[in-house]
């Protein structure tokens, strides 16, 4: 985390410590930013050859899979043609069309948009008309996605790799959280390309924050990383910080904004000025919940080894797991949510059982 | 240090506990054996290889060991895990060894930190690369064995790893997997030669492998140049022939091999294309090992000096 903020301390680091370093940093997903901070230091030619020749690779992915993203929303703007409906980019592929901060040296693996929801059915129709695919899914996880998601079964295109997932809004139907879609739309910013939009600075923020706090998927770290990024970028305009105040309260999202400011500080080190955090601190936990709340984050957000991770971590994680899925919908869909998981996981776990045995 | 170097018990202490680093030219593998009988052939194929003692920088992470402790005693099995994964199917005990080797492969297939990798058999003589792109079946391996013993240093039988900086191929020298009749036919071809047991029923048919010449493992670290790129394509009875490709065709047959390069994208496209430039290419059609590598032989003679780029 230190040679990810502070790249001049990797200088004098024996081989050893840079074989831990870079064994981290692709355990975590940051392989491909600590090239491009050690590049942007002009420190990539003082690391040991190994460790530039890995470096190099990991980079080389990580602008490639860009590169692919570039396309595939290329691909998406010619299909949709004619239909005249906004498509806002979000998470990765705006950072990434955007050229945003985060974009540097992050791996991106798929292009996640939105459009407005009465729209989706007619976006989806073009979509599969021109060759995208949806991926064979049960009727359980169809139903899922269609009445209590945030968005469609992800679309693919079959001579491509990268995954399209379309949204609607920006967090599940059920949740506890109703964030205002239309606003969302509403201030969504063009791209120099005018059929491209990205969601306003402080509900890109507010996005990337809900989708860190409140769901268990993704790589926490780099997610982390990239709200360090957008803070930092977007901090220093005026206004954007009384802006991400407001917008929060519009959506309903206070809490979630607290453990971003709280933990981008906490963890990263993040410049969030004292008015805002004590403005945030307004909607955060009670006293137990708060330490509670910090128990989890800290593990959440502490560097993962390849060795598997301590005790204490796994039941961070668990309880993370528990709250995001209790934020997401209400306890009778999620009992039932959670049986119909456990079921199948039984089911799968013993048919393969039975592969597994039969004589090679 | 050598892995011949270390008493055997000692190898096998370092095998079970910290891991012992295995230089296999471009790549070094943090390799842990927590199986016996395992550690014994491991030390037989590999006892010329280099360990990195103290240890760098590491490529990979490999672990063999026991799927779980029932697997130890009843019908016992071994598991392989790549950086803490296990990509295989665990395989029966006897096994282990095509699992370590299938491993190291995968380590480097699968790995999204490596160079360009084409799945291919490479050679190297006076500094010039002889690429042999083909799928499994074509008798790459088995005229790779030979041509080993016949002048040629081997790289690897398997890929052919792009150094991104300088374009050129680095050495991965391993042991050479031969299949089915395969092994009599090198083992005859080159009688010097020193091979594993043989492998009976794995899922490649019955596997031997050969320990690459101790010239190929000692400059492991010195990578080659362009030279030729052959398709070799065996076919029982079939009269030596030999036949210019162009160059577009040998680009194909590159990236239809490869293992990586669609996630290269414009980075693989200028490597490839730039290493092909500086490269004569052909496909040879044989049934006779000694008429190939003469075959061989002559268009290596017959290229243009390298120009420098």
């Amino acid at each position: 985390m230190h040679a990810l903020l502070e790249p001049t301390s990797t200088q004098g680091l024996a081989l050893r410590e840079w074989n831990a370093l870079l064994q981290l940093a692709r355990f975590n997903g940051l392989a491909a930013r600590l090239a491009a901070a050690l590049e942007a230091s002009r420190l990539f030619d003082s690391a040991p050859p190994k460790a530039r020749s890995q470096l190099r690779a990991t980079a080389v992915a990580a602008e490639s899979a860009q590169t692919a993203v570039r396309f595939e929303v290329n691909r998406a703007l010619r299909a949709l043609k004619g239909l005249d409906v906004p498509v806002i980019l979000m998470k990765g592929s705006a950072y990434v069309l955007a050229s945003l901060p985060p974009a540097r040296g992050r791996f991106v693996g798929d292009v996640d948009l939105m459009v407005p929801r009465e729209r989706i059915d007619e976006v989806e129709r073009r979509l599969v008309e021109r060759g995208w695919q949806a991926s064979d899914l049960d009727e359980y996880d169809q139903r899922y996605y269609r009445e209590w998601a945030h968005e469609i079964p992800p679309l693919q295109h079959p001579e491509r790799d990268t995954p399209l997932d379309i949204h609607h809004t920006i967090v599940p139907l059920t949740s506890r959280f109703h964030p205002d879609a239309a606003a969302l739309l509403a201030a969504s910013v063009p791209l120099a390309d005018p059929r491209l939009r990205v969601l306003g600075p402080a509900d890109m923020v507010l996005h990337s924050g809900v989708h860190l706090f409140n769901d268990e998927v993704g790589a926490p770290l780099r997610d982390l990383f990239d709200l360090h990024d957008l803070l930092c970028h977007f901090g220093a305009r005026p206004g954007f910080w009384n802006e991400l105040l407001v917008r929060s309260r519009l959506h309903g999202l206070q809490r979630p904004l607290y453990y971003v400011l709280r933990h981008t500080e906490r963890q990263l080190g993040t410049p969030i000025p004292p008015e805002v955090r004590q403005a945030a601190a307004a909607s955060g936990p009670g006293l137990l919940l708060d330490v509670l709340m910090d128990w989890i984050f800290d593990r959440r957000f502490r560097v993962q080894s390849p060795g598997g991770p301590r005790a204490g971590i796994v039941l961070a994680s668990w309880l993370h797991f528990m709250r995001a899925h209790w934020l997401r919908m209400p306890p009778g869909l999620l009992i039932r949510h959670l049986t119909v998981k456990a079921m199948r996981g039984i089911a799968e776990s013993i048919s393969r059982k039975r592969e597994g045995d039969a004589p090679h | 240090m050598r892995v011949g170097d270390f008493p055997h018990s000692e190898l096998a202490d370092r095998l079970r506990g910290d891991g012992l680093h295995l230089v296999t030219g471009a790549f070094t593998t943090h390799l842990h054996i927590e199986l016996p009988s395992l550690v014994d052939e491991f030390a037989q194929m590999y006892a010329d290889y280099p360990v990195e003692d103290p240890p760098g920088i590491d490529d990979f992470e490999v672990r063999i060991a026991s799927p779980s402790l029932l697997r130890r005693h009843f019908r016992p099995q071994a598991q392989a895990w790549i950086d803490g994964v296990d990509l295989m199917e665990p395989l029966p005990l006897d096994h282990a060894y095509p699992g370590l080797e299938s491993s190291l492969n995968l380590a480097v297939a699968t790995g999204d930190y490596v160079p360009l990798v084409v799945h291919s058999a490479v050679l190297e003589r006076d500094g010039r690369a002889l690429v042999m792109p083909a799928p499994s079946g074509s008798g790459k391996s088995t005229l790779c064995a030979a041509l080993a013993w016949r002048g040629w240093r081997l790289l690897s039988d398997e890929m052919t790893v792009f150094c991104f900086d300088s374009g050129n191929v680095l050495p991965n020298p391993r042991p050479v997997s031969l299949k089915n009749r395969a092994v009599e036919v090198v083992a005859a071809y080159a009688p010097q030669a020193r091979f594993s047991r043989v492998y009976r029923g794995t899922y490649k048919g019955d596997v031997a492998y050969m320990q690459p010449p101790a010239d190929a493992v000692a400059r492991a670290h010195e990578p080659a140049g362009p030279g030729l790129v052959i398709a070799p394509v065996f076919r029982q009875g079939a009269p030596t022939t030999v036949r210019e490709m162009d160059r577009t065709a040998g680009f194909r047959w590159l990236i239809d091999n490869s293992v990586n390069y669609s996630s290269l994208l414009r980075t693989g496209f200028d490597l490839l294309t730039g290493f092909l430039e500086r490269c004569a290419l052909y496909s040879l059609t044989y049934s006779n090992l000694d008429e190939a590598i003469e075959e061989i032989d002559r268009l290596h003679q017959a290229l243009p000096p390298l120009q420098p780029r």
